[in-house]
């Protein structure tokens, strides 16, 4: 859904979306990260319907991914890391396996 | 537990300020903030992006907003970045985690300057995925140089959006339009406004400036726009609407609504402070006296997080409340304090003067804030505003009971994007001022916080 602006210097690094690996710029935040490549990160506890960050500073909780096995973490408020496994999060149970980028 | 004569709250404008004038007294100052680097929304960022997205697109006055950090930063200050609070009590006890750790002071004096966030915009399809608020989407250019990928619709009413459009044409990625939601009628309400905004015109005439760019740019403004609907399977794929008499369709997969900013009320609810409700604002403000005190001894709130008036505002309202501090501590004399403060007083009463026309003309449009029955209002819990406006029939009388009866506000946003809009439907639906309708409780920990984190807590010193 985004893309960086041409010519910013970055360093790139791997992270896991869903278990695949993926060359990230190593400055930016999880939610960043996903939206280079998706527009949503979750499915939603009560419908089940998709949704992707949102506010991008906190404050609405669209962003609930799963990171390193740790649910429910606010994807726009936590720097990506070299080797960090990032999960979208469907419903209120864990990650499902059919889940891909 | 520590204890400080001074905690500040937030590194933005108003908070960098605060804490700077007390600092050149040389009062120990704790200053808390929740991002990376200084610098609040407006100049988010700003001591690290490069210096092409600062000056080329992001413009100068976020540029200029370098001279007041680096300030911020020279000044002998205990600045603590990554510190998010959870908690404060009324007796100006403050938690906050940082580093996976939760940490505990105490303040004699607190400053709350936790500016503002964006106003909710609910409309049908605006929890579909592509679907973000344009502030967030200006949070992705400033701190993570990040542009949308396809051209993406700009929708609502505000400075911001205009911002947004201007900054994004300096970057090279054209808009395809903006879908402007201002009743028309607002232009004919704000006209007596216009002369007090000529006391301090300027963001009136950046305002012109950045319109004009569009305009030359040739990017399509949809005026008196209304009856927005997103659509798509699992993402957006269109933004329709009506204007002019008829409905247009612009097929997109970027939607960035904006419809101006609302103060972050939450620490200072539990602060135990009184709020007013403030019409001309469509929004609840933290009740202060001349220097920024609130009905709390000692608590002050400035900035964004009092009321809306911008950051040249947020600037003076943190030096005042930071001069008001160091002369209850007895730091400076009551004629230093008189000295300083007068200026400030005088700048405060032309800015806000000026304010009133930008309140006017960008006030939020009926239809917004009471939206169509099929609307989702809460995102967390998915509650339509059918469903709270059949709640506000059983005769609910406010917000809490509301929530308590269907959910609304009871997810992990705790209210911040739906608090707004379940207030103004129950004062339709009943017939009410929204000022008697009130506002939702807030409940610590108002950022998540794990057992893990809470069992780590650093408490003594
Ligand atoms: C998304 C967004 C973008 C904006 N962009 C612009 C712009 O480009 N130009 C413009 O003129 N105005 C902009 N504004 C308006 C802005 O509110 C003011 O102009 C200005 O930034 C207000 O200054 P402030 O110091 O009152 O608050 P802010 O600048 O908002 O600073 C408040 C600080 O407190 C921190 N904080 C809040 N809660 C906590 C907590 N619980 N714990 C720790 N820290 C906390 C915040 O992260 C922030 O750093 C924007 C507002 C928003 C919401
Ligand atoms: S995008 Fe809103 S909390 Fe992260």
């Amino acid at each position: 859904m985004f893309k960086r602006i041409t010519g910013t210097e970055t360093t790139l690094i791997e992270i896991f979306l869903n278990d695949v690996p993926v060359m990230v710029p190593d400055d930016i935040n999880v939610g960043a990260a996903i939206l280079l490549r998706s527009s949503y990160c979750r499915k939603t506890v009560v419908s089940g319907s998709p949704r992707g960050p949102f506010c991008m500073m906190g404050a609405c909780f669209d962003c609930f991914v799963e990171i390193n096995g740790k649910m429910n973490q606010q994807a726009c408020l936590q720097q990506v890391e070299a080797g960090m496994r990032i999960g979208f999060q469907v419903g209120p149970a864990n990650l499902s396996a059919e889940e891909t980028c | 537990m520590e204890r400080y004569p001074l905690v500040v709250i937030g590194a933005g404008p108003a908070g960098m300020a605060a804490a700077s004038v007390a600092a050149e007294y040389d009062l120990e100052v704790l200053l808390l903030d929740d991002q990376a680097s200084p610098g609040g929304q407006i100049y988010r960022n700003v001591s690290r992006a490069s210096a092409d997205l600062r000056s080329e697109i992001l413009g100068r006055e976020y540029y200029e907003g370098l001279t007041q950090v680096d300030e911020f930063l020279r000044s002998k200050i205990n600045y603590s970045p990554a510190s998010t609070v959870w908690d404060i009590d009324t007796e100006r006890h403050v938690c906050y985690l940082r580093n996976n750790r939760s940490y505990q002071v105490s303040a004699e004096h607190l400053i709350l300057a936790c500016g503002s966030q964006e106003r909710p915009m609910p409309f049908p399809g605006w929890d579909l995925p592509g679907v973000m608020m344009a502030g967030a989407a200006q949070i992705l250019l400033k701190s993570q140089a990040m542009l949308p990928a396809s051209e993406p619709v700009l929708a609502g009413s505000g400075p911001l959006l205009l911002l947004l459009a201007a900054q994004y044409l300096n970057a090279g990625l054209r808009v395809q339009g903006i879908v402007d939601t201002t009743p028309k009628s607002r232009y004919l309400e704000s006209i007596r406004y216009l002369p007090g905004a000529m006391t301090a015109p300027r963001p009136l005439f950046k305002g012109l400036s950045l319109l004009k760019q569009i305009r030359n740019a040739g990017i399509p403004l949809y005026r008196g726009a209304s009856n927005l609907l997103a659509s798509g399977d699992s993402q957006v794929r269109q933004l329709s609407f009506h204007c002019a008499g008829k409905r247009h369709r612009i097929d997109t997969q970027i939607v960035l609504p904006h419809q101006g900013v609302v103060p972050q009320l939450q620490l200072v609810k539990l602060a135990g402070c009184e709020l007013t409700y403030l019409h001309r604002q469509q929004s609840w403000s933290a009740t202060v006296d001349k220097y920024g005190e609130g009905s709390v001894e000692n608590t002050y709130i400035a900035g964004d997080g009092q009321q809306i008036n911008g950051a040249e505002l947020a600037v003076i309202a943190g030096k005042m409340s930071g001069l008001q501090v160091l002369r209850k501590l007895e730091k400076i004399d009551l004629s230093t304090f008189e000295r300083r403060v007068k200026p400030l007083i005088k700048a405060k009463n032309k800015i806000e003067k000026a304010r009133r026309f930008i309140d006017a003309i960008f006030r939020p449009s009926e239809e917004l804030n009471t939206p169509s029955d099929d609307t989702m209002i809460c995102r967390c819990e998915e509650i339509t505003a059918g469903a709270v406006r059949e709640i506000a029939k059983l005769g609910c009388q406010g917000p809490n009971q509301v929530k308590a009866f269907g959910r609304c506000g009871m997810g992990p946003c705790q209210g911040r994007f739906c608090e707004s809009t379940v207030a103004a439907l129950i004062a339709e639906v009943q017939d009410r001022c929204i000022s008697e309708v009130g506002y939702y409780r807030v409940r610590p920990p108002i950022k998540p916080i794990t057992l893990g984190q809470l069992g780590n807590a650093v408490i003594e010193s």
